[in-house]
């Protein structure tokens, strides 16, 4: 389980994340939500270790991000927004290098890993020319391959077709039926098809923190859309 | 866990590698062994007297590297901000000081090549002019040592930017700095102006601690200072990461 307490962050002087609390549960899907700059990314830096905090505390499992910082990070893997592949490598000499930095991964796994996520035909190509769509499955590729008990991912299907969309979906609600998955999206069909929770965030605070069906119930119409348009920073939920 | 160790390997393996698949390495070698064998031709008597030594060229080698070395680690950082990698880096669990130690290595590694490149004058004078082949492999090992400490202080101060120039320019003035303190004697030139018998040089001759080398009175003060400048930039170049985690 991931504890989230009292958190905040500021960058250049601007408060970005305030008083953050929340827990996320074992074997769920949740969805972070927020409008451009309420502070997803930076939450889920802060909680994937590329920030350090200014206050408060994360802890998964026990160990804490500060404190236990390679246990923490042996548990979680996050997938940025911007994919952060190295252009010059190949597919498979990202896929070994970032097994190598979590000490190497088996075969069996390596190979079904790329074939989940069909990364077969690009396989060898140098990850600068792969389309956006390839360099989403290639980056959470990467993820998968330490089998991280938490999963972050920012917005996961950016880019993908439909098709894509749908496959990696399925493949998502399938690794959550013994993990735990982060999302951040803007896409509200996302949240409805994948998440069980939902963690609304707007200016750095966090508004509302309840199961998708519960939020069904109270926003009219159970339109997403209607919530996500209601942001204004000052109504809670 | 995987050791530190591994992980330094794999962060070498890694550069040293896309020094040559980024083709720049193809670039400054030539460049590299053009200024190197011109400059010392052409900017000293290195043919019309006997050159046991190869003094000249030694005497030239932190000059030109001061150029090159910049060159070289000005992408070590800034290429993990442009592409969003170094996200992924430190979402991983390893310690950054693995990952400062596995860049430097291959910085390193890729200037010990360059050095390794320019031998062929030393087959050229050995065979038309003849030296004394022990003092130029010493000499040989003490530019590797403080091309060693130029490529820290380098790596350090172009991961304080974000982009390639600043990196290039800040790493460049460092290193002049570096120069200007160890081998020009210019800081004590200017220093002596205001302060009596100043001196900020640590090591004062780079051809008497190499003569040390050969004669096997080896200044170990110097190499103790060598490394101890190496593991300071390397110590600063980690704090460096950190607080861009805290303020990026």
């Amino acid at each position: 389980m991931l504890i989230v307490k009292k958190l905040s962050k500021s960058l250049e002087n601007n408060k970005i994340l305030d008083n953050i609390n929340f827990e996320l549960k074992d074997k769920q899907i949740t969805a972070l939500l927020g409008v451009n700059g309420a502070g997803k990314t930076t939450l889920m830096r802060c909680l994937a270790g590329v920030y350090e905090p200014d206050k408060g505390s994360v802890r998964f499992d026990n160990f804490s991000v500060k404190d236990n910082r390679k246990e923490y990070l042996q548990n979680i893997a996050y997938v940025p927004e911007l994919g952060g592949l190295y252009l010059d490598m190949t597919v498979f000499e990202y896929l070994t290098f970032i097994a190598m930095l979590n000490g190497g991964c088996d075969k069996k796994m390596f190979v079904q890993t790329i074939k989940n996520l069909e990364l077969e035909s690009v396989i060898a190509k140098k990850c600068a020319a792969l389309s956006k769509g390839y360099k989403k499955r290639t980056a959470l590729a990467a993820a998968l391959l330490k089998q991280p008990k938490l999963l972050i991912l920012d917005e996961p299907t950016e880019g993908l077709d439909p098709k894509q969309k749908i496959a990696l979906r399925k493949l998502l609600k399938k690794y959550a039926e013994n993990n735990t998955i982060l999302i951040s999206t803007h896409i509200m069909e996302e949240v409805s098809a994948l998440a069980s929770h939902i963690i609304l965030i707007n200016k750095g605070q966090i508004i509302c923190d309840a199961p998708e069906s519960e939020i069904r119930k109270v926003v009219p119409d159970g339109n997403f859309e209607s919530l996500f348009s209601s942001l204004d920073g000052d109504r809670k939920w | 866990m995987v050791g530190e160790t591994d992980i330094i390997k794999t962060f070498f393996f890694k550069e040293f590698k896309s020094f040559f698949q980024n083709k720049m390495i193809y670039v400054l070698l030539p460049i590299y062994l053009i200024i190197s064998f011109a400059t010392v031709i052409y900017f000293s008597d290195f043919m019309s007297v006997a050159n046991l030594s190869m003094q000249q060229f030694f005497l030239l080698q932190p000059r030109i590297f001061v150029i090159f070395i910049p060159a070289l680690t000005m992408r070590l950082w800034v290429e993990e901000y442009k592409n969003n990698t170094w996200e992924i880096l430190l979402s991983q669990p390893i310690s950054i000081a693995a990952a400062v130690i596995g860049k430097f290595l291959a910085v390193w590694a890729v200037t010990g090549i360059m050095l390794l490149s320019s031998t062929v004058l030393w087959g050229v004078t050995a065979w038309f002019i003849g030296c004394d082949n022990m003092f130029v492999l010493a000499n040989y090992l003490m530019t590797f040592l403080v091309v060693g400490i130029m490529c820290a202080v380098s790596a350090w101060a172009g991961a304080l930017c974000f982009n390639y120039i600043g990196a290039f320019l800040i790493s460049w003035a460092f290193l002049a700095i570096l120069f200007a303190v160890n081998f020009d004697n210019t800081i004590n030139k200017i220093m002596a102006l205001f302060i009596d018998n100043f001196n900020a040089r640590v090591f004062s001759d780079f051809a008497e601690i190499t003569a040390s080398l050969v004669s096997g009175e080896i200044k170990l003060a110097f190499i103790f200072y060598a490394f101890a400048i190496i593991a300071t930039a390397l110590w600063a170049n980690v704090v460096a990461i950190d607080y861009k985690r805290s303020e990026k």
